[in-house]
């Protein structure tokens, strides 16, 4: 059931009980986590968090909570599967999920007393009309019974009407049949994205008038993380950002600012334009610019003449080479303040217009000031560590450590793992153009990181691999410009555990559908592929495209692949 | 001995004033009654509760009157111009607005000029504190020796028997 009022029919229901909360590994979800966290604080409810990667976490998770608990809070996960029929719960328990994978699995849509799906009120679901997909019982049953009436029908003689009556019932039936393949074909073909998690949390927050600036930062960072991640468009983050941007204006303009300012230590948010460099404020902005997609791939610099254009943009800018090769914060003030405007003109001549986005920074006490996007990828980077000496719990709790105030030093952290991984990122791509790695197997493109490479470690984390994947393709596309390209998706395989010879497979949507609505056909596909080839795979994670596969089946499953999408 | 957390422990029983967002019917608790809370209505209640109830959004904290930029500075400079100690607005006026500094802060007007003051003034006290035992003559110290020894002496034991 869609939940519209999500304070009357969830907060107020789930008051004074005990809860579990199921949080999967992502940004926003953990965002979304953080901000329930600060309400249930305020309201002395108790919760257990566990965090959890795939169906099987979800599934061992659930058994190992559910004798003692009535309500379960799911966050990002759990919405696109059938909950009831993989959890088999008692009849008491009470799932309330807040996800933003799309499509919902329509049992969750149509279950009235135990699935609760926590929906943004202006989101469209384009859901099938409930007597299109799901048959009544009665009309079953009915049905069944006719036919086991058929020997004593025989004994009649003059039945030709019910005989027809069966068979207009029966064609009637299989219409329907036929009408609800194609209605659920339509619906499940593309995976995508809706409205963020956070946001959905926020939303209650607000309603419950304890939104802070505390919780309407963590909104916005999970916001943000669905903007880099790619999940979302530019047109719907831009819509988003402009709601955040009226409870920014609420909590930060207050009075009259030099009357009385607030304490330095306060939470400062405010809107900014901001340039879509990865962490360039905290690292050197030469580096930004090699290691950020989008310049990156516009600018071409596989190859030596896109290097000479990025120094023939950097001079156009009118900045020395050994400034921008400078610690950002190092950089002469007098550069620093206005690198952001001569960057945007310069941009416009090379053909960069879109690189600014709308976006928020913070500032509290004098030392720590952070723009969206840098916080939103240092998440990401601590939740996707590779450090093997920490389990997925301690990489998730960290991450989720590192989102308050009080552990603002684990963010740093998380700055310096972001830029290893970036790095290691464009070494890949480097080497998978310079190598001619990416092939077309016709209906796509796939490339193969291989095992052993540098990298490769970083590759065994699915929005790790599905970064490279998206870079190398936006790359491979702008490189050879060839238009036969340009609508080609790319799968992607990097080794997940070398002595079980697992691999992880990722799907990557063609260019112009990644930029409009992202949506992902891949997860069908995927799906459809290793049942026809019986390839030993593992569709666990909650993303559909994210697939972990036997090695040694990969051929076999790649030529089905080929067959079906031709 | 003491330990800041037991002084402040008894600086919470101040009481300060909130006003709060919520309804609530009185409280009885042994220290006394407190309440009943109508939203938007001030009411006192100590500084336990008031820093619960804004840790949990549940109210505003109005600061106490001492706690603005004039007074303090005022009472900055009483405290530098006097030799002895001067009288303190609250005995407690450390640990308050410690508490409130770091937990309302954005309830309080200026509160980084205010932040300075108080330590300001602690700051004072304490030179004062640290100043009046150099320059003592010998039998100074000693009229006051034999209470210090004993005193440390029966801290000792006391220490010896409480392990």
């Amino acid at each position: 059931m869609l939940i519209n009022d999500i304070r009357l029919q969830f907060y107020d229901k789930i008051i004074h009980k005990r809860v579990l909360l199921l949080v999967s590994h992502d940004v926003d979800a953990l965002c979304a986590c953080k901000i329930l966290q600060a309400l249930f604080h305020c309201d002395h409810i108790q919760y257990t968090i566990v965090a959890v990667a795939g169906k099987q976490d979800l599934e061992r998770a659930f058994l190992e909570h559910s004798e003692q608990l009535e309500f379960v809070v799911m966050i990002n996960c759990g919405g696109n599967i059938d909950l009831i029929e993989l959890l088999q719960p008692e009849e008491n328990v009470v799932f309330y999920i807040c996800d933003s994978h799309r499509p919902i699995h329509l049992n969750n849509v149509f279950n009235d007393s135990q699935v609760k799906m926590l929906v943004n009120s202006g989101d469209e679901f384009n859901l099938p009309a409930y007597e299109d997909v799901i048959r009544n019982e009665e009309s079953d049953e009915d049905d069944s019974g006719n036919e086991s009436d058929e020997p004593s029908g025989k004994r009649r003689r003059f039945d030709e009407a019910t005989l027809e009556r069966k068979m207009e019932k029966r064609r009637k039936r299989r219409e329907w049949e036929q009408n609800k393949e194609r209605i659920m074909y339509d619906y499940d073909e593309f995976s995508f994205y809706g409205t963020a998690a956070s946001l959905v949390m926020y939303d209650l927050a607000w309603k419950l008038s304890k939104d802070t600036n505390d919780l309407l930062w963590w909104a916005i960072t999970g916001l943000t993380s669905q903007l880099i991640a790619k999940r979302i468009d530019r047109e719907k983050y831009v819509s988003d950002v402009t709601e955040l941007n009226r409870h920014v204006s609420r909590h930060n303009h207050r009075g009259n600012e030099d009357e009385c300012p607030l304490s330095v230590n306060s939470m400062k948010i405010s809107f900014v334009p901001e340039l879509q460099l990865t962490l360039y404020k905290h690292w050197s902005l030469f580096e930004s610019l090699r290691h950020s997609a989008y310049t990156a791939c516009t600018l071409k610099l596989w190859t030596l003449k896109g290097q000479k254009k990025l120094n023939e943009f950097l001079a156009d800018m009118g900045l020395p080479l050994a400034q921008s090769k400078q610690k950002f914060s190092a950089m002469d003030v007098e550069f620093k303040d206005n690198v952001k405007d001569w960057l945007e003109t310069s941009a416009k001549k090379f053909g960069l217009d879109n690189i600014s986005v709308p976006s928020f920074q913070v500032q509290f006490g004098f030392k720590h000031k952070y723009c969206a996007l840098d916080v939103a990828f240092a998440v990401d980077a601590l939740l996707e560590s590779v450090n093997t000496s920490k389990s997925a719990e301690e990489r998730f709790m960290e991450a989720l450590d590192c989102l308050s105030r009080t552990y603002i030093d684990k963010l740093e952290d998380g700055l310096d793992l972001c830029k290893q991984q970036m790095m290691g990122v464009v070494n890949q791509v480097q080497s998978l153009l310079d190598m001619k790695k990416v092939v077309s197997a016709g209906p796509f493109l796939y490339a193969f990181v291989p095992d052993g490479t540098p990298g490769s470690k970083f590759f065994s984390r699915p929005n790790c691999l599905m970064t490279l994947g998206r870079f190398t393709l936006e790359a491979y596309v702008k490189l050879y410009n060839r238009r036969k390209a340009r609508n080609l998706p790319l799968v992607v395989t990097a080794p997940l555990d070398f002595e079980n010879g697992t691999s992880l497979v990722v799907g990557i949507p063609p260019l112009p559908e990644l930029e409009q609505a992202s949506r992902n056909f891949f997860g069908k596909a995927f799906e459809q592929a290793a049942e026809k080839t019986g390839s030993r795979t593992l569709h666990d994670n909650f993303e559909p495209s994210v697939v972990i596969m036997r090695t040694e089946d990969r051929s076999k499953f790649f030529d089905a692949l080929i067959s079906l999408l031709q | 001995m003491m330990d800041p957390a037991e002084v402040e422990f008894l600086a919470e029983k101040e009481l300060v004033t909130i006003v709060p967002n919520f309804s609530h019917n009185k409280l009885y608790l042994i220290s006394g009654d407190i309440g009943p809370f109508n939203p938007g209505l001030p009411l006192d209640v100590p500084l336990w509760l008031a820093v619960n109830l804004k840790q949990r959004q549940k109210c505003r904290i109005q600061p106490p009157e001492w706690m603005d930029v004039e007074t303090l500075e005022a009472k900055k400079q009483e405290e530098k111009d006097s030799a002895v100690f001067e009288s303190v607005m609250n005995p407690h006026f450390m640990e308050i607005s410690k508490l409130l500094l770091t937990h309302a802060a954005d309830d309080i007007t200026n509160a980084d000029e205010v932040h300075a003051l108080i330590k300001d003034l602690w700051d004072i006290r304490a030179a004062k504190l640290r100043q009046s035992l150099d320059n003592l003559s010998l039998m100074e110290i000693n009229t006051i020796r034999p209470f210090l020894t004993q005193a440390l002496d029966n801290m000792h034991t006391l220490k010896m028997n409480s392990m």
